[in-house]
């Protein structure tokens, strides 16, 4: 009878509290977005699983032991989040190699002045980044212990790059204990831009802009778009050397991809490579949530202020897009601004979606890809400062 | 707020935001130069590629100047048949050659 109760004290059920419950539920819910509604499933359905795993108690699975003592007593994600994110932070350049086989830079190069809407949106960066220092300041709030506040306003500012390779790259360089809380905000705000742009999107614009049907893009030369991430690469790394994970893993990934000569090496680093990468990447994040790291202050601060930087981010973009106009002979259409917060493609398809319900004869897409592209490239060289000088 | 906070907080800013806009505005510079290179160069290729007839090549004159030591030669021939040959035109002698 004593082992039987011995055996009931050691089970999960009788170790499990409300709040790993309501974790739990989280994570089910996400499976649920994932799998019956679509709703970015490979971001959803790992992280899902990963809630799940973090909150069932005793697994051990995210546990992680160091050194000699330590044998068999450290969990598959806890030795992936040490060795793939907090040690090593390899997993997210890994991502950006398989996301840079995956990129067009032809929008961009056919309209390089979108490039600076990229930039323009990156404000929502640095709204958060001041709200952050602003919670600690007036508040007191401390988001992780240990790290200097500067650092942890920098991790929770750069949830408004909307890119969450990067979010979880800078968080692995400055905070790991952030990691977990900010990529899951990244991630779920990214999966939300469709609701949170639009309203925003015809907030700060009148109909006769988002009416404006822009020219078809011109052709790219193959030249053009083989000379272009090499060059980007050297000048990005150049000025901000702690941006090479991200920029020369985005850039080696495209020119494998342009110069034609090795597909298959593109078809592993879009395929294989970045399918394996995001499991492992995915799993892991959502393990980082254990229901004692997410209920508190700091976590709602964040969730807050991540909402705030997207929005911001939006309105930068939006705001720019129409400064552009005032000195453009041929005007662009400000819908184009808002891809600039990253969230690549789904920044861009709202932007053309938007467009469409203006005037059925606009096609944004692909013009939107340029502001798009060019916040993926803005946030990793936000983050290149930000590891260099904290 | 503490002051040292603030202050870094603004360098870090500065910094970042000038950086990017900075970047970003380089690669538009390198866009135009090298789509105005490309275009050169395409422009060069397709010149070449279809050479106008009346701007004549090295390989011209050499074929020009052939043809017309081969006429001379004709012709020198032609007279040297006219003299003992009778009424047969230069005409006819290229025609027959």
């Amino acid at each position: 009878m004593e082992e039987f109760l011995d055996f009931i004290r050691s089970s999960g059920l009788a170790n499990i509290d409300w709040r790993a419950g309501i974790m739990l539920a989280v994570g089910l819910a996400f499976v649920y977005l994932a799998i019956r509604q679509n709703r970015e499933p490979y971001v959803l359905l790992p992280i899902g699983l990963g809630v799940i795993i973090a909150n069932l108690p005793l697994t051990g699975m995210t546990d992680f032991a160091a050194g000699s003592s330590g044998q068999q007593e450290s969990g598959i994600f806890g030795i992936i989040f040490h060795f793939g994110l907090s040690f090593w932070d390899i997993l997210p350049p890994i991502i950006f190699l398989g996301l840079g086989s995956m990129t067009d830079f032809s929008s961009v190069i056919a309209n390089p002045k979108t490039l600076l809407l990229g930039a323009a949106a990156q404000v929502g960066i640095f709204v958060a980044f001041w709200g952050a220092l602003a919670a600690n300041g007036f508040l007191g709030i401390v988001f992780a212990e240990g790290t200097p506040i500067a650092s942890q306003a920098a991790v929770i500012g750069i949830i408004g790059g909307a890119d969450g390779p990067t979010t979880i790259f800078l968080a692995g360089a400055l905070a790991p204990n952030l990691l977990g809380v900010t990529a899951v905000v990244a991630y779920s705000y990214m999966a939300s831009v469709a609701f949170i742009q639009p309203p925003l999107m015809k907030l700060l614009t009148t109909k006769s802009e988002r009416e404006i049907v822009m020219r078809p893009s011109r052709e790219v030369s193959r030249a053009e778009r083989l000379v272009f991430p090499p060059i980007a690469m050297i000048l990005i790394i150049l000025l901000v050397p702690k941006s090479a994970p991200l920029i020369a893993m985005f850039m080696m990934g495209n020119l494998f991809r342009e110069s034609g000569v090795v597909p298959r090496l593109a078809d592993a680093a879009s395929n294989e490579l970045l399918d394996v990468a995001t499991i492992f990447l995915m799993i892991t994040v959502g393990a980082q949530l254990s229901a004692d790291r997410v209920f508190d202050i700091q976590t709602l601060v964040i969730l807050g202020l991540g909402l705030v930087a997207f929005a911001c981010g939006t309105i930068g973009g939006l705001l720019f897009a129409k400064i552009m106009n005032v000195f453009l002979r041929e005007k662009v259409n400000p819908l184009i601004g808002s891809a600039g917060v990253s969230a690549v493609p789904m920044a861009a398809r709202i932007s053309h979606r938007v467009g469409q319900e203006a005037n059925p004869r606009s096609y944004l897409l692909a013009h939107a890809m340029g502001p798009n592209v060019a916040g993926v490239i803005g946030s990793a060289v936000v983050a290149g400062v930000f590891i260099s000088l904290l | 707020m503490d002051q040292a906070i603030v202050e870094q907080g603004v360098r870090l800013t500065a910094i970042a935001m000038g950086t990017a806009f900075a970047l970003l505005l380089l690669l538009m510079l390198v866009i135009a130069v090298v789509r105005r290179l490309v275009a050169a160069g395409s422009r060069r290729d397709s010149r070449e590629a279809e050479t106008p007839p009346g701007k004549p090549g090295p390989d011209d004159r050499d074929r020009a100047l052939a043809a017309v030591v081969a006429v001379s030669a004709v012709l020198e021939q032609r007279e040297g048949a006219t003299v003992s040959g009778g009424a047969a035109g230069p005409s006819k002698a290229l025609a027959r050659e």
